[in-house]
């Protein structure tokens, strides 16, 4: 028995491939070249912050996209606004929010209620992918080892600062109260630039792995 | 002609009957000295059967035997404590033994059926609970009977005591990780009452997290005929659950919590990997690892173990994550069961010592959350263990608490041994594994190091010899050289490199530990361009610092700070090179300044 079979010219199968291909990579470069357009967007959006690690400064960069909301032992689900996403979850230590308006984090967080949590998310690089750090508020300082308690307590109180309570990782070191976000960065910053203190940082939350 | 055929396989069948009938039964079942008639074709003296040697160590599950008997062509039968005889024939190897006593009877029987009346005999001992964790055999990392050697070299030091003075007993053991459960069945026991630490409700009892879990079990796991066996079974385990809530203030309280009764810390966590971006830990979390090391252990310092990283395949080098390239920590490498670097575990001039980590599932066997949570569960069929362990925890996640568990074995062998020390023996003691490997250099010391490796992987039973004979180091001395200005163009993808030459005097270091390299090209943006290489002139030894590779988040380096282990026991003074080169294009900079920091004494 004769069987007869139908073969498809090599040219022509490569043709209709590519033809079934190229809408699909022009989409993606497209999307790319979008996506590229919306980073450079987001990038020329992102506001620079500067800090002291130590004395050495250092850069942040505002994600303008999300903000973190840190929890406390007793705080329960939080915040409905215009400008987030509804809460639906119990919470973590911490967790992000999506800010869906034309607005951005920075606004965002400034809109929050007083006692809420809520700062903006920062990188270490100018782009919204880098890791993740935020400020869930309190402020770190260092004092000089050889101020005695009484000079700490002034200097406490010629800057009306809070000391909640003595750090062991270092001789005269002490967690500063300050509210949540951005305030916290700016207090630091105020301290070290006294001049008066080894050390001034904020209390950095930072995105960490196991391994 | 068929019916001729069909004869002829007649009389080979009925051949061929006749013939498996006059051998008897192959199945072993039968006692042949019952089998009249061989006992009645040739009447001969009965065989005597000899044991020639044993291995039958006393703390081994394993027991082997050589066997032979007077008479030639014997068959033997072997019987072991009260299971049936069964065939069988020299050497044999019994294995997964339980504590307690055994016999082992062995009996020959000649060609013509005649049998040893009086079979040989053996009894022996296997001492206490040591081994008798039944998932013991499957812990390749403790023995490796796949690849011989490619073990940690453990069991000579249990052998060496019948009591709990050889495994830990004593020394207590920080694990920095995302919780721990502190009720599991394999780790209830060493777990230090009250002295654990939640991050979210700042209690004493941590989340139970997975892979703290797993964490603890491969450094500290009951030796208790349970489960799995720790690297130091009878050592003590605190959990800090860190990661539930990752701040500054949190990290540097995990540092230095209890630091004076806390031996060790194993940190088996990071910065995130992949990134092969730069990661630079916090002036106040440096800080802290100071602290630990003036006031840990009354002053002779907490010992910090520290996972090198994960992110080799991603670009990584363990000397871009400023957690694992300080001085105060050991950044520790991953080894397959075949004793090479794992695909994952991060190069870097960083490194100190490796120790088995694994892959995949043929990862280190460790503890696992109780029950179908954690690792093991049911959608995890090919973990095919109990599911409160599993086999498939691997990562320098696992290999960093191994090298934390032989730490406490040194610690309770010398108790007296300040943290350099620890550091020190490590490297000196460490097993020169993956000989082929071209990395291989010998340093001005005459040490081996590698990039993949370090000083080689750990060897718990040399590192608790030398530890006890160790006589510790004297004062540590610092050395910080000028801050060397550069300013020199680097060019862009060609092999026209930048070196720069410092000449250090007088540093009275002649016993290098470490090197702190701070390096600055601020305005080459793309820093995953470069290729950084130390050179010590006078040895010859290189540190390759950064190698060039692709970041997708660059960082500058602006007076980044590398660390280097390989030039341990090399004098520091004599000329000095930075070499750096480009070997990327379309981004430039300029090699800015650099500057070294000499440890040692």
């Amino acid at each position: 028995m004769r069987t007869t079979q139908f073969s498809l010219p090599k040219w022509i199968f490569l043709s209709l491939a590519m033809i079934l291909i190229t809408p699909h990579t022009s989409f993606a470069m497209s999307s790319n070249t979008k996506m590229n357009v919306d980073n450079k967007q987001v990038e020329e959006k992102l506001q620079q912050y500067a800090w002291y690690d130590g004395n050495q400064k250092r850069s942040v960069w505002v994600n303008p996209h999300i903000m973190a909301e840190f929890s406390t032992p007793t705080k329960e689900a939080t915040i409905k606004s215009s400008t987030t996403s509804n809460v639906k979850t119990p919470m973590p230590f911490v967790r992000f929010i999506e800010i869906k308006t034309d607005t951005n984090s920075l606004q965002a967080v400034k809109q929050s209620p007083e006692k809420s949590q809520l700062s903006p998310v920062l990188h270490n690089v100018a782009s919204t992918t880098g890791t993740k750090r935020a400020l869930p508020g309190n402020v770190i300082i260092q004092m000089n080892p050889d101020w005695s308690q009484e000079k700490i307590e002034n200097w406490f109180k010629k800057y009306n600062l809070t000391a909640i309570k003595p750090l062991t990782f270092a001789p005269n070191a002490f967690l500063i109260q300050s509210k949540a976000g951005l305030e916290s960065l700016n207090l630091a910053n105020k301290l070290y630039e006294t001049g008066d203190v080894i050390l001034a940082s904020p209390n950095w939350w930072q995105e960490r792995a196991t391994r | 002609m068929k019916q001729t055929f069909f004869s002829k396989c007649l009389f080979i069948s009925l051949f061929a009957i006749m013939l498996i009938a006059c051998e008897g039964p192959n199945d072993g079942s039968s006692d042949v000295s019952n089998n009249t008639q061989f006992n009645n074709l040739n009447k001969t003296a009965e065989p005597n059967t000899f044991i020639d040697s044993s291995l039958t160590p006393s703390n081994s599950t394993n027991a082997t035997f050589y066997f032979s008997s007077s008479t030639a062509l014997s068959i033997f039968r072997c019987r072991l404590n009260d299971l049936p005889f069964t065939p069988c024939y020299s050497p044999i190897q019994y294995t997964n033994l339980t504590s307690g006593n055994h016999t082992f009877v062995v009996q020959a029987t000649d060609f013509n059926g005649n049998t040893d009346p009086s079979p040989a005999l053996y009894q022996w001992n296997i001492n206490g609970t040591e081994l008798s964790d039944p998932l013991y055999f499957k812990q390749w990392h403790l023995k490796n009977t796949i690849q011989a050697g490619e073990d940690i070299n453990i069991e000579p030091i249990w052998s060496r005591c019948t009591d709990d003075s050889c495994k830990g007993e004593g020394v207590r053991i920080a694990v920095v990780d995302n919780g721990l459960e502190i009720t599991h069945e394999d780790l209830a026991t060493n777990i230090v009452a009250d002295k654990s630490y939640n991050y979210i409700n700042f209690s004493t009892t941590p989340s139970a997290g997975d892979h703290g879990t797993s964490v603890a079990g491969i450094i500290a796991a009951r030796d208790n005929s349970v489960g799995i066996r720790g690297v130091a079974s009878r050592a003590e385990l605190v959990g800090y659950d860190l990661l539930s809530a990752s701040t500054n203030i949190n990290e540097v309280d995990a540092m230095v919590r209890d630091a004076v009764q806390n031996h060790v810390s194993n940190n088996s966590w990071g910065p995130v990997d992949d990134t092969a971006t730069l990661e630079a830990s916090s002036a106040i979390w440096r800080t802290a690892i100071n602290t630990g090391h003036a006031i840990g252990r009354n002053g002779l310092g907490t010992v910090y173990v520290w996972a090198a990283g994960n992110g080799q395949e991603s670009g990584e080098n363990s000397n871009y994550d400023g957690y694992a390239n300080y001085r105060g920590v050991i950044a520790t490498g991953a080894v397959t069961y075949l004793g090479q670097r794992t695909y994952y575990s991060e190069q870097g001039a960083n490194l100190l010592i490796s120790a088995p980590g694994g892959e995949g599932c043929a990862g280190v066997v460790t503890s696992d959350l109780t029950g179908s949570a954690g690792y093991n569960s049911v959608l995890t069929p090919w973990d095919d263990l109990d599911k409160n362990y599993t086999i498939c925890f691997a990562g320098t996640s696992a290999s960093a608490p191994v090298v934390s568990g032989v730490v406490a074995l040194m610690l309770q062998a010398n108790p007296n041994l300040g943290w350099r020390d620890v550091h020190a023996i490590l490297a000196r003691s460490a097993r020169h594994n993956d000989p082929t490997n071209s990395d291989w250099q010998t340093n001005g010391a005459g040490l081996t190091i590698n990039h993949n490796y370090g000083f080689g992987v750990v060897d718990a039973k040399a590192a608790v010899l030398l530890a006890e004979i160790w006589v510790n180091l004297e004062a540590e001395k610092t050395y910080p050289t000028n801050i060397e200005i550069v300013n020199q163009t680097i060019g862009d993808n060609n092999d026209s490199s930048v070196t720069s030459t410092l000449n250090v005097t007088s540093s009275g270091i002649r016993n290098i530990e470490f090197i702190e390299i701070h390096f600055s090209a601020t305005d080459h943006t793309n820093s995953g361009d470069l290729e950084v290489t130390l050179v010590n002139q006078s040895t010859g030894t290189s540190s390759r610092l950064a190698n060039t590779h692709t970041c997708s988040n660059c960082v500058p380096y602006n007076n980044w700070r590398f660390g280097s282990t390989r030039h341990l026991g090399e004098v520091a003074d004599g000329n000095w090179q930075l070499i750096v080169e480009d070997k990327a294009s379309n981004n430039t900079g300029t090699f800015q300044s650099w500057q070294l920091t000499f440890y040692g004494t």
